[in-house]
């Protein structure tokens, strides 16, 4: 007769054994936050107006340590140039852009990374633009010039 | 009595929640986020090297390679051979098929006498970018990156 009541209240125990998740999900969603909150984003911010040029000899890119960024905008209705910082956010004059890239190849050259100069010209730039800005940057000391491209029109 | 007694107490005991419907929401919003966003094409690199003002002692046996690249769009080796067509601004990128086989040519002779090949990039300063860039890519192609630009004519 006893048997049969353990019997009875093992049935239930087995019936009843779920496991309770919700601990589980608390602490994922805590975790989520906390490196939500906590982690920065690594990835270079680029000006998202400039649409640059194609080649489909560009190569994808190893490392991006060591560069410095400057966008190169097509020309306006009036003629006007405009170079902007990495990610569009400030407009530099050629001056500016002689003492940022100055600065800049010290630090790298403390630092003892190459440092090199990203240019992201717009693909209806005028090539005199790229070439005051290559000037600019040679004038601070960095004669690595790579061009931001597309490996494909597509 | 007891019955309903037992009844509470059961009813008591499990009060569930039942998540499957946001499990339901999650994944709508999930499949209307895979559907909706666009991937951001990644940038790649073109890169040249441009020459520094150190002079180096031994000249080069071979003579530099001049490219020019006019205002329409034109491209001419040695100031007379036109290897590409004239091309309005906002066209297609172009291959430069007759330019890439100059450069090949050039690079043999270079490696053959075992110097750098050395190309000279003129380009006129109301050309576009994309012009340039097709230049420049046909100068990767051959794995030139030693490029010296002329025509820095500011206002500087």
């Amino acid at each position: 007769m006893a048997s049969r009541k353990l019997q009875g209240v093992l049935e239930q125990a087995e019936e009843d054994a779920k496991m309770d998740m919700s601990p589980m999900i608390d602490m994922v969603f805590l975790l989520l936050i906390f490196f939500m909150v906590a982690s920065r984003m690594v990835t270079v911010r680029v000006d998202p107006k400039i649409k640059p040029p194609v080649a489909d000899q560009s190569v994808k890119p190893k490392s991006v340590k060591g560069r410095i960024v400057f966008n190169i905008y097509a020309k306006g209705a009036g003629g006007e140039s405009k170079y902007t910082t990495s990610d569009g956010s400030k407009t530099v004059t050629l001056e500016e852009i002689t003492q940022r890239v100055e600065k800049f190849a010290d630090s790298m050259e403390t630092s003892g990374t190459e440092a090199s100069l990203l240019l992201r010209a717009h693909k209806d730039a005028e090539v005199s633009d790229i070439k005051k800005v290559a000037k600019a940057a040679a004038e601070g000391g960095i004669n690595k010039v790579i061009f931001g491209a597309f490996k494909t029109a597509k | 009595m007891a019955r309903r007694r037992k009844n509470f107490t059961e009813e008591e005991k499990d009060p569930e929640l039942d998540i499957s419907s946001l499990v339901d929401v999650a994944f709508l919003l999930l499949i209307y986020f895979l559907v909706t966003s666009t991937l951001k094409k990644d940038e790649t690199d073109l890169s040249i090297v441009l020459p520094t003002s150190i002079p180096t002692d031994n000249p080069d046996p071979v003579d530099p390679l001049a490219i020019l690249i006019e205002a329409d769009g034109r491209v001419m080796v040695d100031k007379t051979v036109e290897v590409g067509a004239a091309r309005p601004k906002g066209s297609k990128p172009d291959r430069l098929p007759q330019l890439r086989a100059k450069l090949k040519e050039y690079k043999e002779l270079a490696d053959g006498v075992g110097s750098k090949p050395v190309v000279i990039v003129a380009a006129s300063d109301e050309g576009n970018t994309q012009r340039f860039i097709d230049v420049v890519n046909a100068l990767a192609s051959v794995k030139i990156k030693n490029i010296t630009m002329t025509g820095f004519s500011g206002p500087e």
